[in-house]
């Protein structure tokens, strides 16, 4: 849990609310193989109001 | 230091080194605003931090943890399962493996929160009843490992690679538990273990 900023997770249920959710400047993550260790070394930065 | 040496065993290694330090309260960095989506949230507006409920080994658990908490810490942790190691904490080592709905998963790369409802396997889970799982034995009878970091997720690897059918020649099982490093160099042996275990030996 290095680096990574706070962040809020949602699981949306339907394919609109994801495309939403995504629009709204969330990041999707699926085998987090990129993204985890990106976040954790802060080069993937999400807001810090999100 | 209340106590002395002579407590640890009674407590575990783990709790008498927690009990016996200063521990201050662990704060959850938590934002001002509300979340729409994360599951379990507490009235406080705890956008950044969810309750994760799971089954682990047969039981269900669940525990309230900061959204960047990996699996691998939620089981270390919060679960108090230590069996399975932090190796790199990078996804390349592989020390982390964990079985989540039955497939292989570096633990260490994923979010704790994503798992909600899964089933997951650790090496804490292989055993019966005090009888180690056929691959565990293997392990033993055919010495596939030195220092034994590796070991857990050598071992929870392997158990899913044969039943995905990917153990049927020591070329194939090389090829799929390629992800699982071994730094003392043990290959052979756990290429064996898996080898025999799959043949039913």
């Amino acid at each position: 849990m290095t680096g990574v900023y706070p962040f809020v997770f949602s699981k949306p249920a339907t394919e609109s609310a994801a495309l939403a959710a995504g629009a709204d400047g969330g990041r999707y993550i699926a085998g987090g193989t990129t993204l985890v260790d990106l976040m954790r070394e802060t080069v993937e930065r999400n807001s810090p109001t999100r | 230091m209340s106590g002395g040496f002579g407590g640890a065993s009674a407590v575990g290694r783990r709790r008498f080194l927690v009990m016996s330090t200063a521990a201050v309260g662990l704060p959850l960095p938590v934002s001002g605003r509300a979340s729409g989506g994360s599951p379990g949230l507490a009235p406080a507006g705890a956008g950044t931090a969810s309750t994760v409920g799971l089954t682990v080994n047969g039981e269900r658990r669940s525990a309230v943890v900061d959204n960047r908490t990996s699996l691998l810490d939620l089981l270390r942790e919060h679960l108090g399962l230590p069996g399975t190691k932090k190796g790199c904490d990078q996804g390349a080592c592989g020390a982390c493996t964990v079985l989540v709905d039955g497939h292989r998963v570096n633990s260490c790369l994923t979010f704790a929160v994503m798992h909600e409802g899964a089933r997951i396997t650790t090496i804490e889970g292989l055993a019966r009843g005090g009888r180690l799982h056929p691959l565990q034995q293997a392990f033993i009878d055919h010495d596939g490992l030195q220092c034994g970091y590796c070991t857990p997720g050598q071992i929870v690897s392997g158990v899913a690679c044969i039943a995905e059918g990917h153990a049927r020649s020591r070329e194939e099982i090389r090829e799929w538990m390629s992800g699982n490093l071994c730094r003392c160099g043990a290959y052979t042996n756990i290429v064996t273990a898996i080898e025999q275990t799959a043949k039913g030996v």
